[in-house]
């Protein structure tokens, strides 16, 4: 008999969302110097290599802690809501890009029909959140380069994603 | 002075930021951006100054981006082996009247709202799920609890001879682990309490009650749409 997957929310579901959100919040906000201090020293593709992955986390935290559908997908929209709160350059532009992230993120768990919340997962969710970190730095902000030298940028946050992502689902999993 | 509902004021942040993105005409830019900007200053200048003191940083990433990605066309400035082409000037202009309409419709949401208030609008004129509002609200209860969180584990990890700041995902995970175990233990206990107190069984009225200062600040919003929609290109 197939298990039954729990869909409602519980109080300790939304306290333990405004955790990571409130964490990552923070975390996000903090990783604009770095990525800054990188891509001025290493250039584009390096920062995507050691940076892009940290604006993925909240989502793969969310769902290998909560383990319910569109807990990643909320993690990573209230945390880029947290983000915006936190006054920065980047105003409501992070929300935006919050919103796309979880979403792409949240189809990690969904090819699994919310049944597998592993390391593996953890890492494809991350991964996943690269296209629309990309297509919107391309739409947004112009970040527009050769077809090679895209591929190149993607390659570097699809990597960023799924380390960064793999490392969330393990924290997630050392707290459950 | 009555303040406009903080919902009518994230709508109006939102739609800035996305008029501040499909605005291509520079000079239909700059009268948006240097708008909201002066809107920022007036309301939050003196509590988010420092988002300004960001936004002139940020300029010279803005340029360097647009002199590696867009130095085409005509030659503007030569000095030695620099070459500033047109494309170069327009595209760090575009991205900087682009930066400073978002930067300044932040300062001017964040100026013009009350964070607790923000929470109950959200729920109750945007109609976002009750859980969800909670959430929002939690954390903002949070943030100072972690802050102390935060600077404790500072110590105690300068203590035992590790980086005061995460550099890699081992720092990232070390800090993390016991930052969010802490929250999490007071997580349980908090979303215990709030479904003891009937979280969900909690009703919400939901209304839009639209006063003059969100009347205002609505028709702002249209006139810089319509502004924008006669300046495509």
């Amino acid at each position: 008999m197939s298990e039954r997957i729990p869909k409602r929310y519980t109080g300790v579901d939304y306290a333990l969302l405004g955790v990571v959100a409130v964490a990552f919040g923070i975390v996000f906000f903090a990783a604009w110097p770095v990525y800054y201090a990188v891509k001025a020293v290493g250039g584009p593709v390096l920062a995507k290599l050691l940076t892009y992955g940290i604006w993925f986390m909240a989502a793969p935290l969310a769902a290998s802690l909560i383990r319910k559908p569109l807990s990643g997908f909320l993690g990573e929209t209230l945390a880029a809501l947290i983000e915006t709160i936190i006054p920065n350059a980047g105003g409501v532009t992070n929300l935006i890009y919050g919103l796309a992230q979880g979403a792409a993120s949240e189809i990690a768990y969904l090819l699994f029909k919310y049944r597998k919340w592993g390391v593996a997962q953890g890492a494809l969710s991350g991964a996943l959140a690269a296209f629309p970190a990309l297509a919107l730095d391309a739409l947004l902000w112009g970040d527009i380069a050769t077809p090679e030298v895209m591929a190149i940028w993607l390659a570097g946050a699809l990597v960023s994603g799924a380390i960064y992502g793999s490392v969330a689902a393990l924290i997630g999993k050392s707290l459950r | 002075m009555r303040r406009p509902s903080p919902s009518i004021a994230l709508v109006y942040a939102v739609g800035v930021t996305g008029i501040a993105f499909f605005l291509r005409d520079i000079n239909a830019l700059a009268v948006v951006a240097l708008g909201n900007a002066l809107a920022g200053c007036l309301v939050g200048c003196r509590r988010y100054w420092w988002v300004l003191v960001t936004y002139f940083f940020s300029l010279w990433g803005v340029f360097l981006n647009a002199y590696f990605f867009a130095n085409t066309g005509e030659i503007m400035l030569e000095w030695g082996a620099i070459v500033i082409r047109e494309g170069a000037v327009e595209a760090s202009l575009i991205l900087a009247f682009r930066l400073l309409a978002i930067a300044g419709v932040g300062i001017f949401f964040l100026g013009i709202i009350d964070l607790r208030e923000f929470v109950r609008s959200l729920e109750k004129e945007l109609r976002i799920p009750s859980g969800f509002a909670f959430s929002m609200a939690y954390s903002l209860r949070l943030l100072p609890l972690m802050k102390k969180d935060y600077s404790e584990l500072s110590i105690a990890r300068k203590e035992r001879g590790l980086r005061r700041y995460p550099v890699t995902p081992k720092d990232l995970k070390t800090l993390l682990i016991p930052l969010l175990g802490l929250g999490i233990q007071r997580a349980l206990w908090a979303g215990i309490a709030a479904e003891l107190r009937g979280l969900s069984l909690r009703k919400v009225r939901h209304e839009i009650s639209m006063d003059f200062p969100d009347i205002i600040l609505i028709s702002c919003l249209v006139a810089q749409i319509m502004f924008s929609l006669s300046h495509p290109y």
